[in-house]
């Protein structure tokens, strides 16, 4: 174990490093990747590492880049892409062939708005829009967590019981730019932590097919199968959590992180960056007197919903924070939340830091004031201008 | 009409940094269409992204900023549509080649009446000099800091084999020269491409040691020859600038248009 500075889209790219090293004496590491802004400085982090058994295809698009992984995981080799917004909306059919085809890459998308009209900020619109390919989705709050997800998203993807593609969220630039220590465990703890990758069905081993025609009820048990293989993550998360303490001497985060809530009457539910946010006004309003707590929302896919309902036993209010927009609908993660809290809650919307808007506490403050001001809950709020 | 109003220069001061050679290409741009006497209502301009995709917003055509490498599919829809407008396509080489080379050579082969500009630096610059498919062999990119191993296109080549039916090249240090194949390509009918090679200083020429702006200008002068020239013909190394193909071939609105006569068995 050792110390690092380093940004967290360079933390991804050394977790996806040290992941692809283990699988030496497996089929090695093999990824592609194309540049985008805010994500561009992971892929090229990986580009700097050559390593054995390793190849990087700068390929000529985004959508040939998540070819490449998919060959190369097809052949056995572990891989890795980073991307953001139009890239990874120019990579989707290429998701959703990943995901069909069961096969465990692991990718960083570094959240950025969709355009146009064009901006480089943080918005989760992005990786929302492939929330129901079958990957395993998860949001990050700080660079410590960005390494670990990303190293812990190779074993539990590759897990025999799950066995789909995992994407890691972290905010454009509020995260992917900023630079902190970390600690790094050596190749020696990551080679215990990863064993080599074994695909059951990968190719150059028996002849057999991939991707081919099925009617409806093939499908359907397909779909079916890969929806059961979503409800099994739990399990192997807990064991893989026992595990990495095990090895790295230290936690891996939940899939939802509360923060004081074990009282709490108003909880601020949000994901990413907004989440490290919320609980340092929870620490604010507390000394003030205020019963309150939050929740930060690491896992989306699967969706936690008996985590999350447990931890909302005690609040009366919610306010969901989405730095998203469902047109026509309002926060996607307060349409998730809605589905599990109790109809004695009332759960308030916000959406906040869209196309990038800074998310500060003291917006936070007034959010938590609004809440509690409300009777009922009404229409989702959009903040337009975070002053 | 001065070359000042064909500008939007409440964009100003543009993003391109010091030297860049994207300003010297639009400076040829527009002495083109000023010299033709084109009317700002008659142009539209569609680009991809990137440091070249700007350019979209700095004159003051009909513009459509559009994504990375589709240019060319936007301005055929536009160019269908209304054929009587003049579709004027910059990109750079990674968005017209890479992300956008099956549009560039599809564009090329329906030989549609659209001028496509390849503002070639070999960089990916926009996002801090990752190595295009121009880059060619052996050189150092932010992709690449054991040398590129990736053979480049020759953009000539790939647009004549395409079937472009008009087609060029130029480099920053020869403007005029720039503006002449510019002005050709426009009243050219069917699909024109232009290459002109452009500096990027900031990016390519510092990573591979070609000096500052004026220097890397100087290596267009001294590394490149006019087709037909004596110089080009001792060495054939040379990188050749000049007009490669202008033919006259059938133009993809035109022909659509017969169709449709055909079709309709001359009711129209
Ligand atoms: S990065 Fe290169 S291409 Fe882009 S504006 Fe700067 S010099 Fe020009």
């Amino acid at each position: 174990m050792g110390l690092e500075l380093i940004s967290a889209n360079h933390a991804a790219g050394l977790a996806a490093t040290l992941a692809g090293r283990a699988n030496r004496i497996g089929r090695g590491f093999c990824c592609g990747v194309y540049p985008i802004t805010p994500a561009t400085d992971c892929m090229e982090f990986l580009c700097s590492q050559e390593i054995e058994k390793s190849k990087v295809v700068r390929a000529e698009s985004e959508h040939s880049a998540m070819a490449v992984c998919i060959g190369a995981s097809a052949a056995g080799a572990r891989s890795f892409t980073a991307t953001s917004a139009n890239g990874l909306a120019y990579m989707a059919e290429n998701c959703v062939t990943v995901a069909g085809l069961r096969l465990p890459v692991v990718m960083m998308v570094a959240n950025r708005t969709m355009g146009p009209p064009w901006n480089i900020w943080a918005d989760h619109g992005d990786s929302l829009m492939l929330r129901d390919l079958g990957w395993l989705q998860f949001y990050c709050a700080d660079n410590q967590e960005v390494f670990d997800t990303v190293l812990s998203a190779y074993r539990l993807a590759e897990d025999q019981r799950v066995m789909m593609p995992a994407m890691v969220c972290i905010d454009g630039f509020t995260l992917s730019h900023t630079i902190a220590q970390i600690e790094v465990p050596n190749q020696q703890e990551v080679d215990s932590f990863l064993p080599p990758l074994h695909i059951p069905h990968q190719l150059g081993s028996t002849p057999h097919a991939l991707g081919q025609i099925e009617v409806a009820h093939q499908v359907a048990s397909h779909r079916k199968q890969h929806h059961e293989a979503m409800t099994a993550v739990f399990e192997v998360y807990d064991q893989i959590q026992q595990e990495f303490r095990d090895i790295m001497q230290r936690d891996l985060a939940d899939p939802v992180v509360p923060y004081r809530i074990e009282d709490a009457e108003t909880v601020i539910i949000s994901m990413g960056t907004i989440g490290a946010t919320a609980e340092q006004v929870v620490d604010q309003l507390r000394e003030e007197g205020h019963k309150i707590g939050a929740l930060r929302i690491r896992m989306l896919r699967p969706f936690p919903a008996e985590l999350i309902h447990e931890s909302l036993r005690s609040a009366r209010r919610v306010a969901v924070i989405d730095r998203d927009i469902s047109l026509g609908f309002g926060g996607v993660l307060w349409g998730e939340i809605r589905t599990i809290a109790a109809r004695d809650k009332l759960v308030q919307n916000y959406m906040a830091g869209i196309g990038g808007g800074d998310v500060r506490p003291h917006h936070l403050v007034g959010i938590v004031k609004d809440v509690c001001s409300r009777e009922q809950a009404a229409e989702p709020v959009i903040m337009e201008d975070l002053q | 009409m001065a070359i000042k109003d064909y500008l939007r220069q409440r964009f100003f001061p543009h993003i391109w940094c010091p030297g860049c050679g994207h300003g010297i290409v639009l400076s040829s741009l527009l002495h083109a269409v000023e010299e033709l006497g084109l009317a700002k209502n008659d142009i539209v301009m569609t680009s991809g992204i990137g440091c070249s995709a700007r350019i979209s917003g700095y004159v003051d055509f009909h513009s459509l900023h559009t994504l990375h490498g589709r240019a060319l599919a936007f301005a055929t829809g536009v160019k269908l549509a209304k054929p009587a407008l003049n579709l004027l396509v910059p990109m750079g080489d990674g968005d017209a080649l890479a992300i956008g080379g099956n549009h560039f050579i599809h564009a090329a082969r329906r030989n549609i009446n659209i001028t496509a500009i390849v503002m070639n630096n070999r960089i990916y610059g926009m996002t801090g000099g990752q190595f295009s498919p121009l880059s060619g062999c052996g050189k150092r990119a932010t992709t690449a800091p054991f040398l590129t191993i990736d053979q480049e296109f020759d953009v000539v080549k790939l647009a004549k084999a395409a079937g472009a039916s008009f087609v060029a090249r130029s480099t920053t240090y020869h403007a005029k020269e720039s503006t002449l194949y510019l002005k050709k390509a426009i009243m050219h009918k069917g699909f024109s491409v232009v290459e002109i090679l452009s500096q990027c200083p900031t990016h390519y020429g510092r990573k591979n040691k070609e000096g500052d702006a004026p220097d890397m200008l100087e290596l267009y002068k001294d590394t490149t020859a006019k087709l037909g020239s004596k110089a080009l013909e001792k060495n054939p190394d040379l990188i050749p600038r000049g007009i490669f193909v202008e033919e006259e071939r059938g133009e993809y609105c035109e022909e659509y248009d017969k169709l449709v006569d055909k079709a309709m068995g001359g009711a129209r």
